[in-house]
């Protein structure tokens, strides 16, 4: 029995696997371009560094204390050596500067012997100069301010044990921190804004349906289940620093994506008027010539007048042997569906056309047989006009053409400062050091749904974005941040 | 010298920067690394990253690798699998559709019934999924798949036999590991 469990393991295994004769060659080629690893670990293991160690203990100790205290800063979120970019994460900017996540290795972990390895970084001028301000462990889901920047959170999810979530507040503008009590529910989908907060629990191994919902209002310090999300079995979970399946236009208004294709009676996006106690499924009809195709439904993007816009994509399954997975829907159209009464009905959709690079942007990665429009044109983003309100979508796949992985993520973003602030769930990353300008991040604006990007220059100094450029990444990033600017400046 | 002679040499060495050491221990075991992010990932392109962004904080981390002749393998397929898990964690467009899975419910009252053990696998955790391959995918010995999740061997074995006995209620703790 054990023998054809492992054999049906290692079929299911081998029947996605084929052979990559020349990977080998391109890593070892890849490596042979990295300078070589700081000396400094082996040498604190040698007897001289010993004593060297307990010659500097005194002085390194009053050090980190000032460092502390804030007297010193030093130029860059981790690779103390200088010569490696770390894994970031999105942080925010506000009042108080901007904040940075270095992840760290354990990712998911929140006890036992394992030591906190994600750092929280802060700068207040620009990025020359940051400082350590938190550890903390578990897997980083974003972080949010007030808006004055004093009272601040952190969540964090324990992925690899409990599921539960935990909470750093501060009410000090992040000097100080403190954790909150994990919760005693498995969190799978969070969405928060300053200190308000609703999760979805759900454990990936014990199904509860329907699911129920918390929330928090103080900053995870007290939870109320406030209602249970319907059709548990329906729905999935995204992963992305700073992702969530929710949306919430208010207390009361809100809306769960569940990422699955639309089917009779679900359409993959619910909709609550009252806090999340009962969902509806929201109803979105195909265009004319589309009523055969599956279709998958985006966030809502809200506008402060009201007006809003769902993007919408229509396709079909490559290889029906994945099922409905929404991971193989090949994409053939995208379309833009406007509201007047802020969510609540979606109608007159709109086809976005590949001709303008200004208004709507989807990069894809260059998967061709299994994602969407990459079929299409692998590797290249698509550029469409969003009708209606003005606004600017943004959505960073893993591979920009002609480079390593991208940081993920979409900004989302009102135009003419006459809508609110929305720049959706750029969770950020990239450590990759032959991205197009150098190493790159984002690092979010106001609270954990907006963003700027910035880079750090040869000297490790991270600045804003460079205007033009090349390379589809960084004028994705340069156009978002142009038209958060825009918006900025016209508010 | 033999074999675990050699391989210490080439630890020692690559501890020390030598880059033709580094690649000596890596190049054989990239494929395995391949296999593993492909199993955990489903998506070629993203294994592929995921193995070169794997290789890369190897090199730079490789002073901190332990001059044991068993230490490499596992401490490299350790951080593929932590590089797979931030890369799952990273992509915004990664859904885990459960709408077709049988309830726990139903397994435990119909053991005989035949699961799909794709999808019952695709429920799984990424690092009980991660517990799966290693074992049984790579073959790793039980010892080094307690090393590369970071876990005592009896953890690595108990977590097994959890695995396997939700997966195939009827298997005895024995069958597993034999």
């Amino acid at each position: 029995m054990t023998d054809r469990l492992a054999d049906e393991i290692r079929a299911l295994a081998e029947a996605r696997y084929a052979a990559n004769p020349g990977l080998a060659n391109q890593v070892v080629e890849r490596v042979r371009q990295e300078p070589a690893p700081s000396r400094w670990a082996p040498w604190a293991k040698t007897p001289l560094a010993v004593a060297l160690t307990v010659v500097i203990l005194v002085p390194v100790l009053g050090f980190g204390i000032l460092l502390r205290a804030n007297v010193f800063r030093f130029p860059l979120p981790g690779g103390e050596s200088g010569d490696t970019t770390p894994a970031l994460s999105l942080g925010t900017t506000g009042p108080g500067g901007d904040w940075v996540v270095r992840r760290g290795l354990h990712l998911g972990r929140t006890s036992g012997s394992v030591p906190p390895d994600n750092v929280l970084y802060q700068t207040a001028d620009g990025g020359r100069t940051w400082t350590e301000r938190l550890r903390f462990n578990g897997g980083y889901d974003g972080m949010s301010w007030d808006a004055i920047g004093r009272n601040g959170t952190l969540w964090t999810i324990d992925w690899a044990a409990t599921e539960a979530l935990t909470v750093y507040g501060t009410s000090d503008g992040g000097l100080h921190w403190a954790r909150r009590a994990p919760t005693t529910f498995p969190a799978a989908i969070v969405y928060f804004r300053g200190v308000e907060g609703w999760v979805l629990s759900q454990s990936r191994t014990l199904h509860l349906d329907p699911a129920p919902i918390y929330r928090t209002t103080d900053a995870g310090a007290t939870w109320t289940n406030v209602g249970t999300l319907p059709h548990a079995n329906s729905w999935g979970s995204t992963s992305g620093v700073g992702e969530n399946q929710f949306e919430f236009a208010s207390a009361r208004v809100g809306w769960f994506r569940t990422g699955g294709l639309a089917a009779t009676g679900d359409s993959g996006l619910y909709l609550t008027t009252d806090g999340g106690h009962s969902w509806t499924s929201v109803t979105v009809s195909p265009p004319t010539g589309l009523d055969k195709a599956d279709m998958i439904l985006g966030y809502p993007v809200l506008f402060a007048d009201g007006q809003a816009v769902l993007p919408v994509a229509f396709g079909h399954i490559t290889d029906p042997a994945y099922g409905r997975d929404p991971n193989h829907l090949a994409v053939s159209a995208h379309y833009v569906y406007t509201s007047a009464d802020g969510g609540l009905t979606w109608t007159n959709p709109q086809k976005l056309e590949a001709r303008d690079q200004r208004r709507w942007r989807t990069h894809v990665d260059q998967s061709a047989e299994t994602r969407g429009a990459r079929a299409a044109a692998p590797g290249q983003p698509v550029h469409a006009v969003l009708p209606g309100p003005e606004a600017l979508v943004d959505h960073l796949g893993q591979r920009p053409p002609g480079g390593q992985s991208g940081p993920p993520g979409a900004a989302i973003r009102g135009a003419h400062g006459r809508r609110r602030k929305h720049l959706a769930n750029v969770p950020v990353a990239s450590d990759h050091p032959d991205d197009v300008l150098g190493p790159s991040a984002w690092v979010g604006r106001g609270d954990h749904r907006s963003a700027q990007h910035q880079y750090p220059a040869a000297d490790d100094r991270w600045r804003g974005p460079l205007a033009g450029g090349s390379g589809t990444m960084t004028l994705s990033a340069y156009h978002a941040t142009q038209a958060m600017q825009t918006a900025d400046a016209s508010q | 010298m033999n074999e675990r002679g050699m391989t210490l040499e080439l630890i020692s060495a690559a501890r020390r920067g030598d880059r033709n050491a580094f690649e000596a221990l890596l190049r054989p075991l990239i494929d395995p690394a391949y296999r593993l992010a492909l199993a955990m990932l489903s998506d070629r392109s993203a294994a592929e990253d995921a193995v070169q962004e794997s290789a890369l904080k190897a090199w730079r981390a490789v002073r901190r690798l332990r001059p044991d002749p068993d230490s490499f393998r596992p401490w490299w397929l350790a951080i593929v699998a932590n590089q797979c898990r931030d890369t799952r964690r990273r992509r915004w467009w990664t859904v885990l559709k459960f709408a077709n899975l049988r309830p726990p419910d139903d397994q435990t009252t119909d053991p005989s019934s035949l699961v799909d053990l794709r999808q019952a696998i695709a429920q799984l955790p990424a690092n009980e999924r991660l517990i799966l391959y290693l074992f049984f995918y790579l073959d790793l010995p039980l010892p080094e798949v307690a090393a590369t999740l970071g876990i005592s061997t009896a953890a690595a074995k108990a977590r097994l036999y959890r695995i396997t006995h939700r997966l195939r209620p009827g298997l005895e703790i024995s069958e597993v590991y034999q």
